[in-house]
């Protein structure tokens, strides 16, 4: 446990403090400001949002699918591949760091990245939401009207789903990992991964098996379709979230490390 | 006779380790008693690093075992691994941290407790107490090199692996690294398995060796009956030897 304890804390300073987080910070802003701008020239019709401050940030969140699964994707990379190209990855197993240690450490730190990356993006939401539109009187997401703190309450909960659904997608770049050299090859793959996902999930049989309906309509399926679906579409990503963490352990596990 | 009653600090036993269908170590046994500074000598590509990353558990063997103080590496690594220090190949650190940052990290990584004096204290005995606050990326690669051996006497081993140590080291590095070494080896009483193809830079260090050619361990034991038996003067004479032995 203190070894687990020691990685991921590691892990999660170093990406407060790296460059790429600030980068991905000022992407979304960038787009945010965008939105907001192509809002006010032309109107409610062309954008995706209401116009109303609090619910810019909840709005948004669907906006980033591709880019967000990209930065996953890096971030996995730098985690697991950037390690073993570098060698740190036999710096820790070198001590007295189980393999199973190391891996549940990467699994930790993708979860905290999923919910670091999507604090980011709500805060940034709010701030340009505030900046465009004023806080706004109604709160406006969907079938979902309300305000004031209701309104922060509807956003947390649909970050966390967000969240959530991306952490899965991270476990999945973290099991293809394996087989990867590179981080731009990685990157790549995630994210056309995601354009061809999403005509997938034009299937009503299969869609809420797929993990790109997740990335795209978990957040929003919470408070659109009935509890056993969501619950139903939970059960789904923990399942993900088994196979994948047990099935990348045990190929981690069994990898000749050339480092 | 004095080494064998010695205890066995490390003992490979029948290794053998396929890479794409190829056999790359081919059934190699021998054993390292404590307080030894033991080579494991042989040309580039005779399967040294393969060696120590098995023993090291970054690779795994097909068939085999290995026993570090007893513990068996198949059935606890984490336990067996628990008093070696080692470089694999080159020492790996943490570029944009500093000396004393990347070795905080190894501490409270250690199956020991590391008290934080001992930081400064194997950053003294490598002569790095000066940079320690200085980023690993300045480094040239002795003073990497020299980490990595502080790195490796952190959690107070009873062994320790260096593999080609003096890659990359200049002559005047080259001495003071084998000062060091023979210095820990008297001092604290820590065993060395030392991998290098420069067989010249060995003969003043090490007491035994191993000779390893293509995967198979041609000749093994203490260097001085060896030159006497095979009536050499010097290990490179020596490792020809043996593979001419073995040829035969």
């Amino acid at each position: 446990m203190k070894n687990i304890w020691a990685l991921t804390s590691f892990e999660f300073k170093r990406t407060l403090t790296s460059k790429m987080l600030l980068v991905y910070t000022l992407i979304y802003a960038a787009m945010y400001v965008l939105t907001g701008v192509i809002f006010k020239v032309y109107g409610a019709g062309k954008t995706v949002v209401a116009g109303y401050g609090q619910s810019f940030p909840v709005e948004m969140l669907q906006a980033g699918i591709t880019f967000t699964a990209v930065f996953i994707a890096i971030y996995v990379g730098e985690i697991l591949i950037q390690e073993r190209n570098n060698g740190t990855i036999k710096f820790v197993l070198l001590r007295s760091v189980s393999r199973f240690q190391y891996y549940i450490s990467r699994i930790i730190s993708i979860f905290l990245f999923s919910l670091l990356l999507t604090t980011i993006i709500i805060l940034i939401g709010y701030v340009v939401g505030l900046l465009f539109f004023d806080w706004g009187d109604t709160f406006v997401f969907y079938s979902v009207t309300t305000s004031g703190w209701q309104g922060i309450r509807v956003t947390v909960l649909a970050g966390l789903a967000f969240a959530f659904a991306y952490f899965i997608f991270g476990l999945i770049a973290l099991l293809v990992s394996q087989f990867i050299q590179r981080i731009a090859t990685l990157a790549m793959l995630m994210g056309l991964s995601t354009l061809v996902g999403q005509y997938i999930v034009i299937y009503d049989q299969i869609k809420q098996y797929v993990i790109y309906e997740h990335l795209l309509f978990f957040h929003i399926n919470l408070f659109e379709k009935s509890i056993s679906y969501s619950v139903t579409s939970f059960g789904v990503l923990v399942g993900y979230l088994i196979v994948l963490g047990t099935a990348g352990y045990f190929l981690f596990k069994k990898q000749d490390l050339y480092v | 006779m004095q080494a064998n009653k010695k205890e066995s600090i490390l003992e490979i036993r029948n290794l053998n380790k396929k890479i794409d269908g190829q056999t790359v170590i081919d059934d190699i046994h021998f054993s390292i008693q404590k307080g030894d500074i033991y080579g494991f000598l042989g040309p580039n590509g005779a399967g040294k690093t393969t060696t120590l990353r098995m023993i090291t558990r970054l690779i795994f063997p097909h068939s085999g075992d290995i026993l570090i103080d007893g513990h068996s590496i198949r059935n606890n690594s984490v336990l067996a691994l628990s008093r070696v220090g080692s470089i694999i190949e080159n020492p790996a650190f943490y570029l944009h941290l500093t000396a004393r940052q990347n070795l905080t990290l190894s501490a409270k990584l250690a199956a020991v407790k590391v008290p934080k004096t001992r930081i400064n204290e194997v950053l003294s005995i490598v002569d790095l107490k000066e940079a320690k606050d200085n980023k690993v990326k300045t480094f040239s690669l002795g003073m990497k090199q020299r980490l990595g051996i502080a790195n490796a006497l952190l959690c107070y081993p009873s062994l320790i692996i260096l593999d080609e140590p003096t890659n990359g080291v200049d002559p005047m590095g080259l001495r003071e690294m084998k000062a060091l070494i023979k210095r820990l080896a008297e001092k604290e009483k820590i065993t060395f398995l030392i991998s290098s193809h420069m067989l010249r830079e060995m003969e003043d260090l090490c007491h035994k060796a191993a000779f390893i050619q293509s995967g198979k361990i041609v000749e093994e034991g203490d260097i001085a009956e060896l030159l006497n038996v095979y009536q050499v003067t010097n290990l490179e004479d020596l490792f020809f030897a043996c593979i001419k032995e073995n040829l035969t």
